[in-house]
């Protein structure tokens, strides 16, 4: 039986407004996600998938309901404790890549790594030229992301989630900025990385073909989680 | 060791933007080297006037003391014990060179008609306190108890009287005192008075001075005065000592400060235009370090705006709110460390090659200038102390962005 990586219950999220009425974008929401499994969230522009792939990704605090990550309930984390969590357990793949684009492909796969423990900080240029190897970018290691394709750019960003072994890879439309053969093949990756390295994988996306890779579909309409 | 990835990042975040980081030390830079600059010019200054003075007087300083204003306006006799127990107490409190002095008019005959003479009443120690440099014959060394005084004459002199330098030693001319109500001198008594000795000039402090006057006697015939100021050579670092005791003698029924000291050498002409300068060179500099600062803040704000999403990746992977503060802070710190490099270099070129040109004042210097240590220290620090300060609000700014909100934007 595999291990409980994410479980979500309850979760709600209510943003106050100083000039109108307060306005909840998440209701009641509940999810587990095991250990290597892929879900994938479905849902229109506006429906609280970004808001709950925040909360889960320790990046916004719910309004109300109980979050674990692994052993950890998150609730009364201090902001410190939740950034820690965020860098043991979890990885991010955004839509827009979010490169620096002063620094090497490798130097932006190590980013996370300089932040680690000593052992990773010191083994950082090795485990980012393995990665980029991975993602199949080795002849781009010393490439600024200015030269690379919006496809290579994606792959750098999920080697760079991808840097700290995290337990759990949230992606949020990581085809988005892709054309459609591009983001295929990124998807490919995507899926035999998490299959590969065992990560969980929650992804978001309104993509059916995307959504049809993960092992289990949920779908939100205006804040409330269900299965597809 | 956290600190030494934040350390790394920073090194990295400013290899990322390179021509940025080149604006922001090129205009530190230029800001710690004009700071470093006004203070090495001080600092060579106050060099080279104190090499100035050292070589001129020796390396003791030369104070004047002497009455008040309301000393001044008490009896000869009260004057007179005064000045004797004060020269007492200056000698009692390890002040060796003490000389007194009185300025006093004469007149000579000329080869014409009376000459009004200024002459300078003096201690035999007075050579050494003033450092006179004798041209010819001897300073004499005691004429108490000599038929006529004994003086030494001043190039100035030596002109007024009609005199050459070469036969002007031996020669006795008579003067007529000041004594009486008698207006005209030729009516007065006479006394010889022998010329010992020429002094190129009477020193620096007593310009215009024709006849120095040798006696350690308290009566001068036919002149009405007494020496109650005197010239003290002492080591500067003994200045507050000298005040406190001039401050200490007291007279009147309300007690009134009866010396005044002031000092006498170069040090006490130019000390005082050498403190000006450096008040407005501290107010400039200050002045540099507030504007640096501002454009220093107003750089690092628009950067960390431009890095906001940087900032907010930095956050998702795990990256604490401290750790990114400390990142920025370290990042404008080690801009401010190669700047400083850069300035002290810049400056040290500036000093060696127009040093003469920084000196504040218009002494010789007696070696080439090189910038001076404290100078470069004090540029480091200012440096340091700016990118410290520069640094908060950015990092605070960067340290404090939402991460949703900056991913989502």
């Amino acid at each position: 039986m595999s291990a409980r990586i994410l479980e979500a219950s309850g979760l709600s999220r209510t943003f106050e407004r100083r000039s109108s009425e307060p306005v909840t974008v998440l209701r009641d929401a509940t999810l587990e996600v095991m250990a290597g499994e892929i879900v994938c969230i479905q849902g229109r522009s506006g429906s609280g998938k970004s808001t709950l792939l925040n909360i889960l990704g320790l990046l916004d605090r719910p309004t109300s309901g109980r979050l674990r990550v692994g052993d950890h309930d998150v609730a009364g984390l201090s902001d410190d404790r939740m950034s820690a969590l965020r860098g043991t357990y979890l990885g991010f793949v955004f839509q827009q890549f979010y490169l620096v684009s002063g620094k090497t492909a490798r130097d932006n796969v190590a980013e996370p790594l300089l932040f680690g423990t000593d052992s990773e900080r010191r083994g950082r240029h090795h485990r980012a030229e393995s990665l980029l190897q991975l993602v199949g970018l080795e002849h781009r290691t010393y490439e600024k992301p200015g030269i690379l394709s919006g496809g290579e750019q994606q792959r750098v960003a999920i080697a760079r989630a991808l840097a700290r072994r995290p337990k759990l890879l949230l992606a949020d439309e990581p085809t988005g900025a892709l054309d459609t053969q591009t983001g295929d093949q990124v998807m490919d990756l995507l899926v035999s990385l998490v299959r590969q390295e065992g990560t969980s994988l929650v992804l978001v996306t309104h993509d059916d073909e995307v959504a049809a890779r993960a092992d289990r579909r949920l779908r939100i309409h205006d804040g409330t989680l269900v299965s597809a | 060791m956290r600190w030494v990835g934040s350390f790394i990042a920073a090194w990295m975040d400013i290899r990322a933007q390179p021509l940025r980081a080149i604006a922001v030390v090129l205009g530190l830079a230029t800001a710690i080297a004009a700071i470093v600059l006004a203070d090495a010019s001080n600092r060579i200054s106050e060099d080279a006037n104190a090499a100035y003075v050292e070589q001129a007087f020796g390396k003791e300083a030369t104070f004047l003391i002497r009455p008040t204003d309301y000393a001044s306006r008490l009896s000869d006799y009260w004057r007179r014990e005064t000045s004797i127990e004060f020269d007492s107490a200056v000698v009692r409190d390890g002040v060796p060179q003490v000389s007194r002095y009185s300025s006093v008019q004469m007149a000579i005959p000329g080869v014409s008609a009376l000459i009004s003479v200024d002459a300078r009443w003096v201690s035999p120690s007075y050579i050494d306190v003033a450092s006179l440099e004798l041209q010819r014959g001897n300073w004499p060394v005691e004429t108490s108890d000599a038929q006529a005084i004994r003086v030494v004459v001043t190039q100035a002199g030596l002109m007024k009287i009609g005199l050459s330098e070469n036969s002007a030693v031996g020669t006795v001319i008579d003067y007529f005192g000041d004594r009486g109500s008698q207006l005209d001198p030729r009516l007065r008594s006479r006394y010889p008075m022998v010329i010992e000795g020429v002094v190129s000039s009477s020193g620096r402090t007593q310009e215009g001075v024709e006849l120095l006057i040798v006696t350690s006697g308290n009566v001068i015939p036919g002149l009405d005065v007494y020496p109650s100021t005197c010239l003290v050579h002492a080591p500067p670092v003994d200045q507050p000592m000298i005040e406190h005791l001039a401050q200490s003698f007291l007279g009147g029924t309300d007690p009134t400060v009866m010396f005044e000291v002031r000092r006498m050498d170069q040090q006490g002409e130019i000390k005082p235009v050498l403190d000006q300068q450096k008040t407005t060179s501290n107010i400039l500099s200050f002045i540099i370090l507030g504007v640096a600062a501002i454009g220093l803040v107003s750089t690092g704000l628009s950067s960390i705006r431009e890095r906001a999403q940087e900032f907010g990746i930095r956050r998702a992977i795990g990256v604490t709110t401290k750790t990114v503060f400390a990142g920025v802070v370290m990042q404008t710190m080690i801009e401010a460390a190669v700047a400083a490099l850069v300035a002290l270099v810049l400056a040290a070129v500036v000093v060696a090659t127009f040093g003469e040109r920084l000196i504040l004042v218009d002494v010789t210097l007696t070696s080439q200038p090189i910038l001076p240590i404290a100078s470069a220290i004090r540029g480091v620090f200012a440096a340091l102390a700016v990118g410290l300060v520069a640094s908060l609000l950015p990092a605070f700014r960067a340290a404090h962005y939402s991460v949703a909100q900056v991913i989502r934007a």
